[in-house]
């Protein structure tokens, strides 16, 4: 290889980024995670919409079946509560104890 | 590292692995940013389309090929990103920034100021996709092969582009060199 091009490569491979970056990792993390709560927030607003519509279309029928046994009431409010709490960009599954409730509640409205 | 070490990567990446994710990022970054670098002449500018290229990277970590090599991957995304980034807002920032981003760089690299900058600018004056197969082949250490899966072109033309785009910066060097 001449002069010429060890210089042409020095040259070309001059500034190279560092090996291990922090910067930039955290960088792409923190894009990752903006991208992710917004996609959730996206989610919640859309099945808080979808379900607001669903309850005032409804609203009647829900009330009849209410009607019928006092404890229908719990499984509105745990249906109104799924609905809620994606509200902040929370999915169900971060809620810690979430399962378990829904499986109390099963075995206590369905002996 | 081996293709095998970026196959489990990948494999965890699709199960939702953020520290897979993490050690992709480790592992390519210097590649893929020093590729995007040479590609668009400013440093910022290429750091943010190597981030989204990362990002891309996670999301559609589900359609990468298991025979195909993640470094030709990444960076196939990274030049479909630079590419549309030229078209729209990118050769603008680019002119302004570039010159201000190299001399503010402390790090020479070995490589004299008038050198580099010579190269630089040759590399600019370049068309994108021979900028693209110079800095691949000549850079980032890219198989001909590869670096034609990465940009979409034939073996022949990828060939020419770095014949050609060689000889540009060697006479643009040579420039430099008689002015010495």
């Amino acid at each position: 290889m001449s002069d010429l091009d060890a210089r042409l490569t020095a040259a070309l491979r001059a500034d190279a980024p560092s090996a291990g970056d922090l910067r930039f990792r955290i960088g792409v993390l923190a894009r990752l995670e903006k991208r992710q709560f917004r996609r959730r927030v996206v989610q919640a607003i859309a099945v808080a919409v979808v379900a607001g519509v669903l309850v005032a279309v409804n609203a009647p029928a829900i009330n009849a079946w209410m009607a019928v046994d006092a404890r229908r009431l719990w499984i509105v409010a745990l249906v109104a509560a799924l609905v809620m709490f994606p509200l902040p960009g929370l999915t169900i599954e971060t809620l810690p104890g979430a399962r378990l409730l829904v499986k109390v509640l099963r075995v206590w409205l369905y002996p | 590292m081996t293709g095998d070490d970026d196959g489990a990567l990948i494999a965890a990446i699709r199960a939702g692995s953020e520290r897979a994710f993490n050690m992709l990022v480790d592992r390519h970054q210097q590649a893929v940013r020093m590729f995007l670098r040479r590609l668009l002449g400013s440093d910022a500018d290429a750091d943010d389309i190597a981030q989204e290229t990362f990002l891309t990277a996670w999301t559609y970590a589900r359609s990468f090929r298991n025979e195909a090599n993640v470094r030709t991957w990444l960076c196939g995304i990274a030049w479909r990103k630079a590419r549309a980034a030229q078209r729209s807002w990118f050769r603008r920032r680019a002119r302004d920034g570039a010159y201000h981003d190299r001399l503010s760089s402390s790090d020479t690299g070995g490589a004299a100021i008038e050198d580099r900058l010579a190269v630089r600018n040759a590399l600019l004056s370049l068309p994108l996709p021979q900028r693209a197969a110079v800095t691949l082949c000549l850079v980032c250490g890219f198989s001909h092969s590869e670096t034609a899966a990465i940009i979409g072109a034939p073996v022949g033309t990828v060939k020419s582009h770095v014949v050609r785009g060689r000889q540009h910066l060697r006479e643009a060097m040579e420039r430099v060199y008689e002015r010495s």
